[in-house]
């Protein structure tokens, strides 16, 4: 996550692409717990 | 600020955490402090159309901020403040506290991050906890767990403050009548109990000798 908010912080009007991103992660990170 | 030749905010995230704090601070103030925590226990969509409010929000302020906060560490960021360069940051009283010479420290303020939504105020916090922990091998159990016991005491916290004025205690005992007017700000703006969102970072205490 600190690499998605630190691309949003460059790149910040791909706010549905950032999101989603996370979102992925989140899915892959509770997946494997 | 602009204006005045200020950038308004001094902003630093080379290390990372300092932008995940201001989107917790985002977050909790535009959706509430109920909405975040169960956004990071996993049980909200972060393609929620209240998360995208937020970095949408979010983006309106960066034109605000210093550029190229990725290459910048927050030691950084706050020298900037304390060299009239930037005008304000989102950083505990500490970390801006530590770059200011004792001159200096008079004209540093501080104050709760701001409302955005009324309906959620600005009674939570996102409020670093750094703390001593002791070490599940110790080799002296006792001992370490008296060290520990004393350093939550007054006396320890007192002992630490007078090294340390960028710092509150948390012990209620503590003598506050020491305290700069910086250190009293933080002290009358306490959030509703239990409106914590903690980031943790531990140090170990020090295994002792056997006696």
């Amino acid at each position: 996550m600190i690499q998605a908010i630190q691309h949003f912080l460059n790149k910040p009007d791909d706010i549905d692409g950032l999101v989603n991103d996370i979102e992925r992660q989140k899915k892959q990170i509770f997946s494997a717990t | 600020m602009q204006k005045d030749g200020l950038v308004p905010f001094a902003f630093g995230d080379k290390d990372g955490w300092p932008a995940m704090g201001t989107f917790d601070y985002l977050n909790m103030r535009a959706n509430g402090y109920d909405f975040h925590i169960a956004l990071l226990r996993g049980e909200k969509s972060w393609n929620s159309p209240q998360v995208k409010q937020v970095f949408d929000l979010w983006r309106g302020l960066l034109p605000y901020h210093q550029k190229g906060a990725n290459g910048r560490t927050w030691q950084e960021a706050a020298q900037t403040l304390a060299q009239k360069k930037a005008g304000m940051t989102v950083l505990g009283l500490p970390h801006p506290g530590q770059q200011f010479s004792a001159a200096d420290r008079e004209d540093l303020d501080f104050f709760p991050f701001p409302e955005i939504d009324p309906a959620h105020g600005q009674d939570a916090v996102e409020a670093p906890i750094d703390g001593f922990l002791m070490s599940k091998k110790a080799r002296d159990r006792d001992g370490a767990k008296e060290l520990l016991k004393f350093l939550a005491t007054p006396q320890a916290e007192d002992s630490y403050l007078k090294s340390d004025p960028n710092n509150i205690a948390v012990n209620s005992g503590a003598d506050t009548a020491a305290y700069t007017p910086l250190q009293k700000k933080p002290s009358n703006s306490s959030p509703v109990p239990g409106r914590y969102r903690s980031s943790w970072t531990a140090t170990p205490a020090p295994i002792l000798p056997r006696p």
